[in-house]
Order: structure tokens, then C-alpha cells, then sequence
């Protein structure tokens, strides 16, 4: 099996999974108000039938190259690093705040991009965070964490 | 005519200037920047007007909202994320001009297809208060559900290369609005048991994570197409007769946006997707649309910017509110001791005149704030991506937050930049998955409220004219791309 097919099962499956899901998901929801009117169970139904349907189309019609995997292992670390990065970002937001997480969040993110410069990641990322307090706290009132 | 006199030298007076030139300036950031919005942008404003005299106040209000209908475009075009939802449908076009080369070009058409749009609408608001407004109460549900339907054929427009992929977008996008509380019944949907799901889970955490984060992630992944050259200032903006020849877009993109933003609930975003939708159906070349058309741009920023001024018309007359950002405006006129209404223009029409001639006052701060940006925003375009990126990122992040002062859009926005890369990773169109949560809570709860008011009986949406030739129109919509894609393979193959 082509690699193109093997990935399109693997999407496939993934997307009927998710309309099993939301399937599943509708058969706990009450019953219609009002008798031949449709309930909260029944637009979750449509749509999660015509993804199944979708998904087995998918599946099923000849396999077409689409879409790009990373192109180096350099590519998947930076993506997985600017992920789990952004992620650890909004973790310790509430806690450091937004003064001491924005500059953080800055250099990673130009650093995994390919900045290299010391004085632009350092320069741009402090600047950065001090734009964004004064603006938001100082000028227009809008409290950040 | 002496009313519209009067209430512009009331516009024209200095603290009323102020007010205008300082909403065109908030406006203009708050539509900017990935996150906020012109509600947003009215809603931190209010607490100011409250200081202020009612003439001032409310001018620096609708100076926002024009303004910030525009402000969306900038990062449209300059980085392909929308910096409002209205601006959704500006990217497809904006932003392949600008990796043309043509950021100065693009945004020089936005700002006089939004001018253009906003003098029009102001002069619908001022033409047509009356009758408009009863028009648009009489929209039910029926006639909303064919709207909505409407607007979910423009799938059919969006879907790229492959059909399938684009129609499960759209089916992604439906799923995705389906996560939160029933509006009908209150029952929680796909919330896995969290209180943090009951308020579902939003559009503008969709814009930011599959506009700004996941191309993010795709430019990290060595996928994202770079500019290809940032062109000079001077010889980039558009020619005046450049400009001209897009009088039809604007015209046609202005009518739907009167329209569609006279119609309570609606909105910019509908019109404007609609009117993207429209221009590349008349166009003789509708390939050439979501590849840098300068109609593409044309029609969509007359709509949103036209809305502003079609909003108000409910409002003023009715005192029912358009949009959100008519429903914040709303607040502010009734903090002024204004009542909007039947009465309002016999009791406060040297009021009403203001506002008239501040709508077109707005749009020319609006004019000359965007002239001066223009030069600014291509110098952001042509930052280095190592560094716009990251920066977009993270004021993205801080605008998710904002909104709603909830930590938890920031996280759906990470979420949707994952499910973004991945999807663009596998040649899904982004924009079907956005239309579907836009219009998915029009036509689910338009059809059951039809359906409990007609006991179940299909026929409602039949015998409603309005709804019947929306639906038809949604019918053609669907089914002409592939009826066009059939008889050109007619032609080539006699």
C-alpha cells in the first residue's frame, strides 16, 4: 500500500472516529420539546452521518498525493518545540504573568524560526513584552494575567 | 437637508472632531489586531463615553466601528490572518497579493473599497431608516435558516482542489460550533463533562489558531510561502483609475453589506463572504478568485463597511441591535439617556443628524488614518518571517485572552492551530471549517425554532417567499461550480 493510501485511511479513520464520537456523545441529549420537532440531538446526527459518509469516500476513492510532511527532522522538532513552547506559555501565564511569559514566548518562537542574533532575540522579545503592557494595561485598561 | 447641515457643523466642532479622530485611531488597532474586534474595541471605549457629553461620546463610538470594520484588513492582507472575523473573506485575495508583491496595491483597495462602503451605507442609513427597518423585522425564522443556507453553499466556492476535503471542513467547522450549551433546550453538547466547553468554543480562538498559529507552525515545518518581494511604497499603491475600475465590486459588495447588515443578526462576516461570493459568481474569470483578485478585495471591505452603516438602521428605528458591536452601541446610547425607536427622530433628530454626518466624517478620519498606515503596515509585511511570526503568535495568544478575559481561548487557539497545521498539512481549505461554525447556530436553531412554529411542518420554509428564494439561490450556488467545471469539459472535449 502507497503511502498516500496508508495516510488517507489513517484520516479517514480519524474523522469517523470523531462522528462516532459525536454520535455517541448525541444519544446521552434530552428528548425534543415538542413532538415531530426536531431536538438538540438531531443537527449533531446530520452532521456526524455525513462525516462518517465523508470519511468512507475518503477512504474508499483512489488514492491522490496532497498535503506536505515535514521536509527534514530539524522541520518536525521546531514544530513539535514551538507547540509544546506555546503550550508552556499559557501554563505558567497565570502564574509569572504576562510581563515575565511574553518575553520567554518571543525569543523560543524566533529562536526555533532561525534567529540567531543574540541582540535581536533579547531586544525584540523585551521590547515586545513592554509594547504589550503598555498598551493593553497602561493605555487602553485591559487587565492581563 | 438643513438637519444634515446642522449636524455636521455639530460633527465639525473640535471636541467632536477629537472624538471622531480619536475612535478612528482605536478603531483601526482594535480591527487590526488578531483577537479584538470592533466590539471589543467599543466595549473598552464605553467606560470613557460615560466622561463625555452624548454628541461626542456617541461619535467616537461609531468612529470605532467603521473604523475597526477596516482595521481587519490590514492583517488580512499584510499576514493572512483575518484581524476580525468580517475580514475572513478579505484574505483570500489580499493575501495572495501580497505574496505577489503587491501588500501597497491591496491595501490601497481595501481602504477605497471600505470608504466607499461606509459613505454608502451611511447614505442607505439615511435613505431608507424607515423602510428597511420594517423589512428586516419581518426576517424569522424561516427566512433566517434560508440565509443561513445561503451561506453554507459559498462552500462550494471555497473548497479548492478537492471537493471532499473542503465539504469535510465545513463538516469540521459544524462540529466545532456544536461543542457548548444547546441555545434551545440549554442541554450540554460534546462538552466531555467541562464546565470549560459549556460556552463552546468560539470563533475568534478559530481565526487566531488556524489563521495565525497554524500557518505559524506550517512555516516552521518549512511550508509557508514567503513573500516573494515587498514592492516600493510609491509604485505599489494603486492608480487612481485602478481604483475606478473596481466601481462595480464596490457597488454590488455595499448592496449586500446594506442588505445583510440591516437584517438583526446577520452581520459583517456574512455579508462579506457573501459578497466575495457574488463577485467571483459574475466574474468571467472566477479561477482567478483566492489567487489575488482585486475584486476579491473590492467586494468583501464595501460589505463589512457598509454593514456599519445598514446596523444602525434596526437600531435607530427599532432599538434592536444589528451585531454585537450595535448591541455595545446600544449600551452607550441608552448610558446617554438616548432611546433608540419610533420616536427618536422627533424627539432627538439634531442628535440623529450628528451621527448622519459623523458616520461620513468617520470615514474620512478612516480615509486618512488607513493613507498614513498604508506605508507602515508594508514595512510590517516586510519584516523578516523569523520575526513577524513570532510576534503575530503572541499578540494573537494576548488577543484570545482579551476578548472574553478567559484563559481558556487562549488554549482552543492553540488547539485550533494543531487541528489547522494538520488539516493544511493534508490539503484541507481552512475557510469552509471557519464558515461552518459562523453559520452552523444560524441554521441549526432557525430550523428547529421554524419547525416548532409550523408543528413540524417542512412546508414553513416554502411558504415563506424570502426563504424560498434563498434556498433556491443556495441550490445554484452549491451546484454551479460543478455545472461550469461539467460544460467547460463539454466544450474542450466537442
Amino acid at each position: 500500500m502507497s503511502d498516500h493510501r496508508s495516510a488517507a485511511f489513517v484520516e479517514a479513520g480519524l474523522l469517523a472516529l470523531v462522528g462516532a464520537g459525536v454520535l455517541v456523545d448525541a444519544r446521552g441529549y434530552p428528548a425534543p420539546l415538542i413532538e415531530g420537532v426536531p431536538g438538540p440531538a438531531f443537527f449533531p446526527g446530520l452532521v456526524a452521518a455525513l462525516l462518517i459518509v465523508c470519511a468512507g469516500v475518503l477512504a474508499l476513492r483512489p488514492g491522490q498525493a496532497t498535503g506536505n510532511a515535514p521536509r527534514t527532522a530539524g522541520g518536525v522538532f521546531r514544530l513539535l518545540g514551538a507547540t509544546l513552547w506555546i503550550a508552556g506559555f499559557l501554563a505558567v501565564l497565570p502564574l509569572i504573568g504576562h510581563l515575565a511569559a511574553l518575553p520567554p514566548l518571543v525569543l523560543g518562537l524566533m529562536w526555533l524560526s532561525g534567529e540567531r542574533s543574540p541582540w535581536i532575540l533579547v531586544a525584540v522579545s523585551l521590547a515586545f513584552g513592554g509594547f504589550v503592557h503598555l498598551l493593553f494595561v497602561v493605555t487602553l485598561g485591559v487587565p492581563l494575567p | 437637508m438643513t438637519g444634515f447641515a446642522e449636524g455636521l457643523a455639530t460633527a465639525l466642532e473640535p471636541a467632536n472632531l477629537a472624538a471622531l479622530l480619536g475612535g478612528s485611531l482605536l478603531g483601526v488597532f482594535a480591527g487590526a489586531v488578531p483577537g479584538l474586534s470592533s466590539t471589543v474595541g467599543l466595549a473598552l471605549v464605553l467606560p470613557v463615553t460615560f466622561a463625555l457629553e452624548p454628541t461626542p461620546a456617541l461619535l467616537m463610538m461609531i468612529s470605532i466601528y467603521m473604523a475597526a470594520e477596516y482595521g481587519g484588513s490590514i492583517t488580512a492582507i499584510a499576514i493572512g490572518v483575518p484581524g476580525s472575523s468580517p475580514a475572513l473573506a478579505t484574505t483570500f485575495d489580499g493575501y495572495a497579493m501580497t505574496r505577489r508583491g503587491e501588500a501597497g496595491r491591496a491595501f490601497g483597495i481595501s481602504l477605497f473599497a471600505s470608504m466607499s462602503g461606509g459613505i454608502l451605507g451611511t447614505l442607505l442609513l439615511v435613505v431608507a431608516l424607515g423602510p428597511l427597518s420594517r423589512a428586516a423585522i419581518a426576517f424569522g425564522p424561516p427566512e433566517y435558516f434560508g440565509l443561513g443556507v445561503f451561506g453554507l453553499a459559498i462552500v462550494a466556492n471555497l473548497v479548492g482542489r478537492d471537493p471532499l476535503r473542503g465539504i469535510i471542513s465545513a463538516l469540521i467547522g459544524l462540529v466545532a460550533f456544536l461543542v457548548g450549551l444547546d441555545v434551545l433546550t440549554g442541554a450540554p453538547r460534546l462538552t466531555l463533562g467541562s464546565t470549560m466547553l459549556m460556552d463552546g468554543l468560539g470563533l475568534v480562538p478559530m481565526l487566531i489558531g488556524f489563521f495565525a498559529i497554524a500557518e505559524a507552525l506550517n512555516g516552521l515545518a518549512g511550508h509557508r510561502a514567503e513573500v516573494e518581494g515587498t514592492a516600493g511604497m510609491r509604485g505599489a499603491l494603486p492608480a487612481l483609475r485602478d481604483l475606478f475600475r473596481l466601481w462595480r465590486p464596490v457597488l454590488r459588495g455595499s448592496a449586500i453589506g446594506g442588505i445583510i447588515g440591516a437584517i438583526p443578526g446577520a452581520g459583517a462576516t456574512i455579508a462579506s463572504i457573501v459578497a466575495w461570493n457574488e463577485e467571483r459568481r459574475v466574474s468571467g474569470a472566477p479561477e482567478r478568485f483566492g489567487t489575488g483578485e482585486p475584486a476579491g478585495i473590492a467586494a468583501p471591505e464595501a460589505a463589512n463597511n457598509a454593514c456599519v452603516g445598514a446596523a444602525m438602521i434596526p437600531l435607530l428605528a427599532l432599538g434592536i441591535p444589528g451585531s454585537a458591536s450595535a448591541a455595545v452601541l446600544l449600551g452607550g446610547l441608552t448610558v446617554q439617556g438616548v432611546a433608540p425607536g419610533p420616536l427618536l427622530m422627533t424627539e432627538q433628530a439634531s442628535l440623529v443628524y450628528a451621527l448622519y454626518a459623523g458616520f461620513i466624517v468617520a470615514v474620512v478620519f478612516m480615509l486618512a488614518v488607513g493613507r498614513l498606515g498604508i506605508p507602515l503596515w508594508v514595512r510590517v509585511v516586510s519584516l523578516r518571517p523569523q520575526i513577524l511570526m513570532p510576534l503575530v503568535v503572541a499578540v494573537s495568544l494576548i488577543g484570545a485572552f482579551v476578548l472574553r478575559g478567559n484563559l481558556a481561548d487562549a488554549w482552543f487557539a492553540l488547539f485550533f492551530g494543531m487541528v489547522g497545521f494538520l488539516m493544511l498539512r493534508r490539503g484541507y481549505p481552512l475557510a469552509p471549517a471557519v464558515l461552518g461554525l459562523i453559520l452552523g447556530p444560524m441554521v441549526e436553531t432557525n430550523y428547529r425554532r421554524a419547525l416548532a412554529l409550523s408543528s413540524g411542518s417542512h412546508t414553513v420554509f416554502l411558504e415563506s417567499p424570502i426563504s424560498l428564494v434563498l434556498i433556491g439561490l443556495a441550490v445554484i450556488s452549491f451546484a454551479a461550480p460543478a455545472l461550469r467545471s461539467r460544460l467547460r469539459l463539454g466544450r474542450g472535449g466537442a
